[in-house]
């Protein structure tokens, strides 16, 4: 059953994260203080909302590796429009209308178009770092409103991203839509067949995953209070998918979770951190995510086999 | 004593879930000799073959070749013995051009020298230029198979055949999608294989072609050899009634009260390459039997229909009180159920429990949560209540639909649609596969459904199945609609002979 | 015998087209644009990309999609200009030793792909990532500066051909290679046979999995080759070295003709045309005058066309959201 792997990977997860934790607040010092777990939640947010939505797009058997980039370039245009018209709450509406519109051109391709997923999503990240960095011009975007960075400050990040996690996680699991996705992902043909909405319920997956580029998009300009093209570095669309598939995302579509995602987005990011404090250098750290991700291929494909072979 | 190649086939076995292809087939077969195999769908042609060709492996019984026991496990193994599976679908490679294609599988005989890759095409172009004349066949040998029609691509998977040494040549419905000069084409290259240590079975539904080219006819019925003979000294009654069977002809009770308001009408319906200008309409509470034979285009009718082929122009009609009005296909949709031939391929979610399977048709139904979410708990209460309607009893609703049985499966397909009410069910093949209880309760249960006013339109390819269920019988062939029959017109015999004897 | 009617391949032809419109509109545009200096200089400096391109294309011809084959020539690479540098090394060997790394490579990635069946484009990802930092590490990142050995060798020409760089030989002589192995060797033929029809190759006897195992290696050998030319034309070893090079390089083979699902595509003319059109869009808009920001907006609309009409020439059955 399905759901029961899901839960019991959670409970793995769970487990593997709080030894970890635990070992990390013996090791290192002030590790276990109020502010450093804060900060790790903020600096999980903006990858684990990025690995929601990428969820919802994996789920139905698609893939997006253009989610950093649309991130960065919703940031560039949205912060620039905050720095020149001081307008908090349209500009981070705007945010999400840029990641929301990116993301329906994808959904569109991919959906209307019947073009591969992958080739769409690539072409759409070639394009938007384009736009960012001509947008730019290669500077950084500052000079926002102290404003901004004080309202989506470090509390009202982690409350909104546990409870966006929440919302979504309800959205997936209990509603008609979410329902649809996993018919999707688990075969195409026959939800057709069913008379359910493919074309609109899969480009639809685009659209929220821009969304959710665009959510991460404020929280990253925020913390830094500035925002530049290459805030969505080539590694963050590695963390994000892997987050997604250890969190119980398989690439073959059909099943994946929002509390998988979380989790799997929050051991990434702790992983990276004790890359950080071990002090191992950049060109490992790349190594060891590389392996990361060919290990979590290697379960996925295992995982689906052992499925297989209980028939 | 004649020296040739002989073929013994002796009390071959095969069965599948729920169904037993091959009772006990014993065929033997002589040097030189065409043996025309026929039967109605089911009887056990295609099951025969593809154990001939390493498709399929048999329960049990033996296959000798010039008298030695011989195991054909795999495809690769069958060619090796000279077995040559001419199949329905084209099994070449489209990029490929025509010599590449004829010497596929032996390529490096044709390397330029002895340990130099490269090859030779000049010699490869000459011997291919041999075979393809030897069949009567014009083709360039150096043009892309993707470029040829389907009758020059089927001369060019023949020619593999004999390129392998191929001496045992199965010939599956052959001449299903060619042209009149490409089947005299295909003929005469036939005759010209015979008589040349070679042993060919010819397939067909046209009992015409078996009497044109055939020495002997085995008829197959029900898993096992019902007749056969020398074509001179059998009559086409006389194969009609092998493959019927010796059953007396039962009167159709004409058990309902006639049907007044039309539910359904199609209009000159014609899709990109089936169906072809089809028209008939549907009544309400009726049973419509689509019959014909497999590829004559009654899936692409009905999936042209709703919506799932691409239709080139006509006309759905749709009316649940008798007025009918113009409807597109994704309305239609909202009053129909539509079971598909292949519930692996597309008409279930093997990896989702049952209750899953179930509620997808009709989701809408248990979102009554004012937050618009799923009732999970009313979900699976109709999904008790529907597997317990279909009979499927002893397993849970949380089950996984990969772990039933083929007839549990297949009834779960079927119920699924009851939940959304539907006017009308198309169901292509509803007892395929499926064991004789659960078959009887599915008919059942389209009778009851029937009398409830729901309209059906059934695809069968058993006779006795569509008789036995349809009120009124439109037959198909090649996309076209060629006959119908009302009730007091149903018998096999003309079902029969509506599909064979055709060209 | 009758030359049956050969449907016209719209999509090549306009590829020539293009090509030849594009060279006639920089020519027109810009005086520099259409001298041999320019254009070998052009030629020359994209000679890796060309490269990977024709390594991706026996990768994609059996329906593989490998991600890393820039990673590959650029750890190729450093390792090269490591030896060359730091352990003295004769040229060739170093060259030899490249070349290795990227079969060992392409051996790993055939039994991750291959043989444990693993998601192609993410394991090839995370390869990708791997093998970079491996190159990073060799290098410890630091650029490498080759001497005089190599700027020899980058300078050399061939006069009788107006001064045709020597090292484009590489490339020429690879491509014509590939070309003849795909159209005149039984390997050639059996790997069209499976990136067309995996299915019906395996019931005719041939090993699909045998097939796509040399495909990747060879892949990978190439663009091994890649990064070792990479070397030569740069004349030293870059940390950012051949970034992104693989999607410009898959996008130049479907350019060319080369299907992302297997079993169609060439290296001549297809790869080789569809990579010197990208090349030669970049190099022309620059010397108009065109601000750099803008070049990847054409690539990225050409490339979106490419995919589509190759979306539009597979009739094979794909599932709307395969993420593939």
């Amino acid at each position: 059953m399905a759901s029961k792997i899901q839960s019991n990977l959670s409970i793995i997860l769970i487990l593997v994260i709080i030894f970890i934790l635990a070992v990390l607040s013996f090791t290192v010092n002030n590790f276990a203080s109020i502010n450093n777990l804060q900060n790790i939640l903020v600096q999980v947010a903006p990858i684990g909302i990025m690995t929601f939505g990428i969820t919802f797009v994996m789920i139905s058997g698609g893939i997006d590796i253009s989610l950093p980039a649309i991130m960065a370039t919703s940031s560039v245009i949205s912060a620039s429009f905050i720095a020149k018209t001081n307008n908090i709450l349209l500009g981070s509406i705007m945010f999400l209308l840029v990641g929301g519109f990116l993301g329906l051109i994808n959904g569109t391709a991919v959906a209307y178009l019947k073009m591969v997923p992958l080739v769409v999503t690539l072409s759409m990240m070639t394009v938007c770092m384009g736009i960012a960095t001509a947008w730019t011009d290669g500077q950084s975007v500052g000079g926002l409103p102290e404003d901004f960075s004080l309202i989506f400050s470090g509390t009202t990040v982690i409350i909104a991203f546990i409870g966006i996690a929440i919302l979504f996680g309800i959205f997936l699991k209990n509603s008609e839509y979410g329902r649809w996705l996993f018919y999707i992902g688990n075969n195409e043909n026959t939800a057709i067949a069913s008379g359910l909405p493919v074309k609109r319920a899969v480009c639809f997956t685009y659209v929220i995953a821009g969304f959710c580029a665009g959510m991460a998009g404020i929280i990253n300009t925020a913390v830094l209070s500035s925002a530049r093209a290459s805030m969505g570095a080539d590694s963050q669309i590695l963390d994000i998918v892997t987050a997604a598939v250890i969190g119980g995302v398989s690439v073959k579509g059909g099943s994946g979770s929002i509390l998988g995602a979380f989790l799997g987005a929050i051991l990434i990011i702790i992983i990276n951190n004790v890359l950080n404090l071990l002090g191992v250098s950049d060109y490992y750290t790349g190594l060891i995510k590389g392996l990361i991700i060919i290990l979590a291929m290697g379960i996925d494909a295992a995982r689906t086999r052992l499925f297989h072979f209980e028939s | 004593m004649e020296n040739g190649l002989t073929l013994e086939i002796h009390n071959l076995k095969k069965s599948f879930p729920g169904v037993q292809a091959l009772k006990d087939v014993s065929i033997s077969a002589r040097d030189g000799e065409i043996l025309g195999l026929i039967g109605v769908n089911g009887a056990g042609k295609s099951t025969l073959m593809n154990i001939l060709g390493g498709v399929v492996i048999p329960d049990s019984g033996e296959i000798l070749i010039n008298g030695e026991i011989k195991r054909i496990k795999d495809p690769a193994t069958a060619e090796k013995l000279g077995v040559a599976f001419i199949q329905q679908e084209i099994q070449l490679f489209e990029n490929l051009t025509v010599q590449e294609n004829i010497f596929i599988a032996n390529l490096k005989k044709w390397r330029a020298f002895k340990n130099f890759p490269f090859l030779n095409l000049k010699s490869m172009a000459g011997e291919a230029n041999n075979l393809l004349a030897l069949l009567g066949c014009d083709i360039d040998v150096h043009s892309m198979v993707s470029d040829l029609a389907v009758g020059e691509q089927q001369m060019v998977q023949i020619a593999r055949a004999l390129s392998q040494g191929g001496k045992i040549l199965l010939f599956d419905e052959p001449t299903s999608s060619l042209t009149l000069k490409e089947k005299q084409n295909l003929f005469k290259l036939i005759g010209k294989l015979k008589g040349s240590n070679v042993i060919i079975f010819y397939i067909s539904h046209h009992l015409d072609e078996i009497f044109e080219i055939c020495d002997r006819v085995v008829v197959l019925r029900d898993g096992g050899v019902a007749g056969e003979g020398r074509v001179e000294d059998i009559s086409k009654d006389e194969i009609i009634r092998f493959m019927l069977g010796h059953e007396i002809e039962q009167s159709i009770e004409y058990r309902k009260q006639p049907h007044q308001k039309k539910v359904l009408e199609v209009r000159n319906l014609c899709g990109e390459r089936y169906p072809k200008d089809v028209s008939f309409s549907l009544a309400k509470g009726e049973v419509l039997g689509i019959w014909g034979l497999l590829g004559s285009g009654r899936t692409e009718l009905v999936r042209t229909i709703l919506g799932l082929d691409k239709k080139k122009s006509g006309e759905v009609l749709f009316g649940e009180n008798g007025e009918l009005q113009s409807i597109n296909p994704q309305n239609l949709y909202k009053h129909i159920g539509y079971l598909t031939e292949g519930r692996h391929f597309d008409g279930l979610f093997l990896n989702m429990p049952i209750w899953q399977n179930i509620t997808s048709v009709f989701l809408k139904k248990f979102v009554t949560n004012k937050f618009k979410l799923l009732n999970e708990r009313e979900e699976k209460q109709a999904a008790k209540h529907s597997i317990s309607q279909v009979n499927v009893s002893a397993v849970s609703e949380n089950m996984l639909v990969r772990k039933l049985s083929g007839g549990n499966q297949q009834k779960i397909a079927i119920s699924k649609w009851f939940i959304k009410k539907p006017k009308i069910l198309f169901l292509d093949e509803p007892t395929k596969g499926v064991d004789v209880g659960a078959k009887a309760e599915i008919q059942n249960l389209i009778f009851k459904m029937a009398s409830e006013g729901v309209s059906f339109i059934i695809i069968s390819s058993e006779i006795e199945e569509i008789m036995g269920l349809s009120d009124r019988i439109i037959v198909i062939h090649q996309g076209e609609l060629v006959n119908e029959l009302g009730t007091m017109q149903i018998s096999k015999e003309n079902l029969m002979k509506s599909v064979i004897g055709r060209n | 015998m009758i030359k049956s009617k050969k449907r016209f391949d719209y999509f090549s032809l306009s590829n020539y087209f293009f090509f030849a419109a594009l060279i006639l509109f920089f020519s027109l545009a810009n005086d520099t644009f259409f001298t041999s200096t320019n254009i070998f200089s052009t030629l020359q400096n994209g000679a890796p990309i060309i490269l990977i391109t024709c390594g991706v294309t026996f990768a994609l011809l059996a329906g593989i999609m490998d991600l890393s084959v820039a990673a590959v020539g650029y750890a190729s690479g450093c390792l090269c200009g490591i030896l060359i540098k730091n352990y003295d090394v004769s040229i060739p060997l170093a060259f030899l030793g490249g070349i290795g790394l990227a079969l060992l490579i392409g051996c790993i990635n055939s039994l991750l792909i291959v043989k444990f069946k693993l998601n192609m484009m993410l394991t090839t990802l995370g390869m990708m990532l791997v093998i970079r930092s491996i190159g990073k590490i060799i290098t410890q990142d630091r650029t490498i500066l080759m001497g005089s050995g190599i700027s020899e060798i980058r300078q050399a020409k061939i006069g009788f051909l107006g001064d045709f760089p020597a090292v484009l030989v590489v490339v020429v002589l690879v491509l014509i290679i590939s070309q003849i192995v795909l159209k005149y060797t039984s390997f050639g033929r059996h790997l069209m046979a499976v990136g067309s029809n995996e299915k019906a190759a395996k019931n005719i006897g041939i090993y699909p999995d045998r097939i796509k195992a040399i495909a990747l290696i060879t892949c990978s050998g190439i663009s091994g080759i890649a990064g070792v030319v990479w070397v030569i034309t740069l004349g030293s070893v870059v940390t950012r070295g051949l970034n992104s090079y693989e999607f410009i390089a898959i996008a130049s083979a479907v350019l060319g003709g080369t299907s992302l699902f297997g079993g169609r595509g060439s290296f001549i003319p297809g790869s080789f045309i569809g990579s010197i059109i990208l090349l030669f869009i970049a190099n022309g808009l620059t010397i108009i005058g065109v601000s750099p920001y803008v070049i990847p907006f054409f690539r990225g609309a050409i490339i979106f066309i490419a995919m589509y009409a190759d979306s539009l020439k597979t009739r094979a059955h794909r599932k709307l959201a395969t993420a593939f």
